[in-house]
């Protein structure tokens, strides 16, 4: 197939924005404000994922210098988000008010949201933007794979600029580990590099991935999981520019779950012979991207790697801007 | 760049499992009924239907893999791959390093938390994504290229089969399973019924009195690779997928544009990928979902991207007949499109008795050869997501004796 939009080199995008919402430590439920950071109408009956997510949203595209999209600019521009949990919560509402009082329950400003994306796509649609709008929920790895996807897309023409990101909410309780539940957005902004030194605003630097299956099974073998994940990982490695050091010398920080898949992974990684940190990861798929946001923002070259038990893996690699 | 060819296709709808079933009920043109959903509570039936998959189609087990609780929707998912990758020659356990797996659903295995909520089913252990198909179908064929799960709504199944061949075209994988899946959800289903969004006569796309779409059940997979790896691996291509476009209406949550315009855009972008012209595509599958607005929208769209000969072009409207079957819906009507290009024929329509003046389409009402071999089909969804995908027949050497 040939391309689509044009050809904008994928390798060339740089992030110019970054937007959190994240709660502050022993936040209370409505910890975030959304009336007074999305205005005072039209948000109330929107779900807290998708207020963080188009808190996040606003807060880099502002970082951006991109407050205001133009139309035409907004038609080249392509939304990949992640989420795993964003509709948990929500549903448990519509579906209660179902069980319990039928049809009537339900509020007509809720309904829509029966559909997952919905919690995601309203970003594209606050800001105009036209270019393809992706709604992902792959377990544990959304978020970074929301960076991979972007830049295949730009890289065949699809788009030429970028918004990612990823949101999560506590989960309805009825579902394990409901206490634990991550909770916030982040929203990256990627462009030309021209084009945002063009504007004067801030380049933070570049960043890519590159994901992977990895069988819960073979990662449970000992006798196949060392040989297994280090191929994966090599060809991930590969992938992202690292074909011969691989991760040697690069801080690494692996968020992921406890499960045999993240530990072979660990291992591998730790073969690597660079420094690695591995975090617990919460239900979802936020802390990684947290991770990527805070190594742009701290000029951290390093990988950020998020794994589960399901067996999807995802690697980003960030390089940080000179500043 | 390298072509990508269809090498497998699965299918499970309200017509029973298989493609073979699928293709004689739109030959036939035989509509399921819609069948109460029991399950929202004697107070909300029968205005609660749904064309729902037989009893005993989607097989009861497994009920856990990788370590998770297995839902309907898994269940029913793997029964579609299943049979695309026996017909593609993949065999569950094989190595098949440079194979992904991408699946979509509106909702996925929501009815599993829903069994949880109602105290009909007791909570596993540990966090349970909601959306494990992909991985699912990653452990069972020896995929390791990727697993990536999404939703897109009732675009979702058709973003999942673009987003695999776009894996391929990148070279970051030789083969892809990709598909969609929808089953019964009871926060679907009800909250298509508060929205005011089902008819209750039916999905009738493009009929005047048209009220709103018919929910369904439905699954449907493909086996998707380069021209090269099916070679390689002496598939035989069945189709080829020659171009997607993708937009974003970035109008409305529920609404589409009216204006069509970014819908337009996707099929011009799906013909400029494909370097086809308008005038080459011998039939369309459109959205089409019954809903007043959908319908006339992409009417309105269809005649920018087609001019003055838009209402000359066949269209096949696999919902009137299936019902909305979700985030499946668009790899339905890609695996009815290219049973179509096989078979060389497009099926009968459904009559519409009173076609609304607002929707100057032609649904030929008897089977249609169409002059050429090149089939688009449409899927629009909530939150603005649009695409269009260009499959082409294949020379009968090259696809199945």
């Amino acid at each position: 197939m040939a391309t689509t939009t044009g050809h904008t080199d994928a390798t060339e995008l740089v992030v110019s924005g970054i937007g959190e919402v994240l709660p502050p430590a022993d936040a209370e439920r409505e910890w975030f404000d959304y009336r007074t950071e999305l205005g005072p109408s039209g948000y109330k009956y929107v779900p807290r994922s998708s207020r963080y997510l188009l808190g996040a949203g606003k807060r880099a595209l502002a970082d951006a210098a991109l407050a205001e999209v133009p139309e035409q600019r907004g038609l080249d521009c392509g939304v990949a988000l992640g989420s795993n949990n964003c509709a948990s919560d929500l549903h448990g509402v519509i579906d209660r008010a179902v069980l319990e009082k039928g049809l009537g329950g339900l509020r007509p400003t809720t309904a829509p949201y029966f559909s997952v994306n919905l919690f995601l796509s309203k970003l594209a649609i606050e800001h105009g933007l036209k270019g393809f709008s992706l709604a992902l929920h792959t377990p544990r790895v959304a978020g970074l794979e929301s960076i991979e996807t972007g830049l295949r897309a730009v890289a065949l023409g699809r788009a030429s600029w970028l918004v990612l990101g990823v949101t999560e909410e506590p989960l309805d309780p009825v579902e394990p580990e409901a206490a634990s539940s991550e909770d916030g957005a982040v929203v990256l902004v990627l462009e030309p590099a021209e084009r945002v030194r063009e504007r004067g605003a801030t380049e933070y630097g570049r960043v890519a991935a590159r994901g992977f299956f990895l069988s819960p099974t073979a990662a449970a073998d000992p006798a196949r999981a060392a040989g297994h994940t280090e191929r994966l990982l090599a060809g991930a490695l590969a992938a992202l520019g690292l074909p011969d050091q691989g991760a040697a010398g690069l801080p690494v920080r692996l968020v992921a779950d406890a499960s045999p898949v993240a530990d072979a992974l660990a291992a591998a990684l730790g073969a690597q012979g660079g420094r690695l940190d591995r975090t617990h990861a919460g239900p979802g798929c936020l802390g990684p991207m947290t991770e990527v946001a805070r190594a742009l923002r701290d000029g951290e070259e390093c990988l950020v790697v998020a794994a589960g038990g399901s067996g999807q893996v995802t690697l980003a690699r960030i390089r940080p801007t000179a500043r | 760049m390298t072509g990508i060819v269809v090498t497998g296709t699965g299918a499970l709808s309200s017509f029973g499992g298989g493609t073979a079933a699928f293709w004689d009920a739109m030959r036939e043109r035989r509509r399921t009924a819609p069948t109460p959903a029991e399950e929202l509570g004697p107070e909300l039936t029968p205005l609660t239907l749904c064309q729902m998959v037989p009893d005993g189609v989607v097989p009861d087990q497994p009920r856990r893999a990788l370590g998770l609780p297995l839902g309907r929707a898994t269940r029913a998912a793997r029964q579609a791959a299943a049979e695309a990758a026996a017909q593609a020659g993949l065999v569950p356990g094989a190595p098949a390093g440079r194979t992904a797996v991408f699946f979509a659903s509106g909702v996925s295995d929501a009815q599993q938390v829903e069994e949880w909520r109602a105290g009909t089913a007791t909570p596993t252990e540990g966090w349970v994504p909601g959306y494990a198909t992909a991985a699912v179908l990653a452990e069972e064929y020896g995929a390791q290229a990727a697993a990536g799960s999404l939703s897109n709504a009732c675009a979702g199944g058709a973003y999942a089969l673009a987003m695999g061949a776009d894996l391929i075209r990148a070279g970051d994988a030789d083969v892809v399973i990709a598909g969609g899946v929808e089953m019964y959800s009871r926060v679907t289903m009800g909250s298509f019924q508060r929205l005011g969004a089902v008819d209750p006569d039916g999905c009738r796309p493009f009929h005047r009195l048209r009220r709103g779409t018919g929910q369904a059940e439905g699954a449907a997979a493909m086996v998707l690779e380069s021209e090269e790896s099916a070679r390689a691996r002496g598939a035989r291509p069945l189709a080829r997928l020659v171009g997607s476009g993708w937009t974003c209406d970035a109008h409305h949550p529920t609404a589409p544009d009216p204006s069509g315009v970014q819908i337009a855009r996707a099929m011009r972008l799906a013909l400029e990928a494909a370097g086809r012209t308008a005038d080459q595509v011998s039939a369309v599958l459109p959205h089409a979902t019954g809903t007043q607005l959908s319908d006339v929208t992409e009417c309105a769209a269809l005649r920018q991207v087609f001019g003055p000969d838009a209402a000359k072009v066949p269209l096949y409207s696999l919902k009137a007949l299936l019902g909305h079957t979700g985030g499946a819906s668009g790899a339905l009507s890609a695996v009815a499109a290219v049973l179509a290009l096989e078979h060389g024929q497009l099926p009968p329509n459904l009559p519409v008795d009173d076609l609304d003046p607002e929707c100057e389409v032609w649904l030929p009402t008897e089977p249609t050869t169409p002059r050429g071999r090149l089939v688009m089909i449409n899927a629009f969804a909530f939150g603005g997501h649009n695409i269009s995908l260009l499959f082409e027949g294949v020379e009968q050497a090259e696809g199945r004796d």
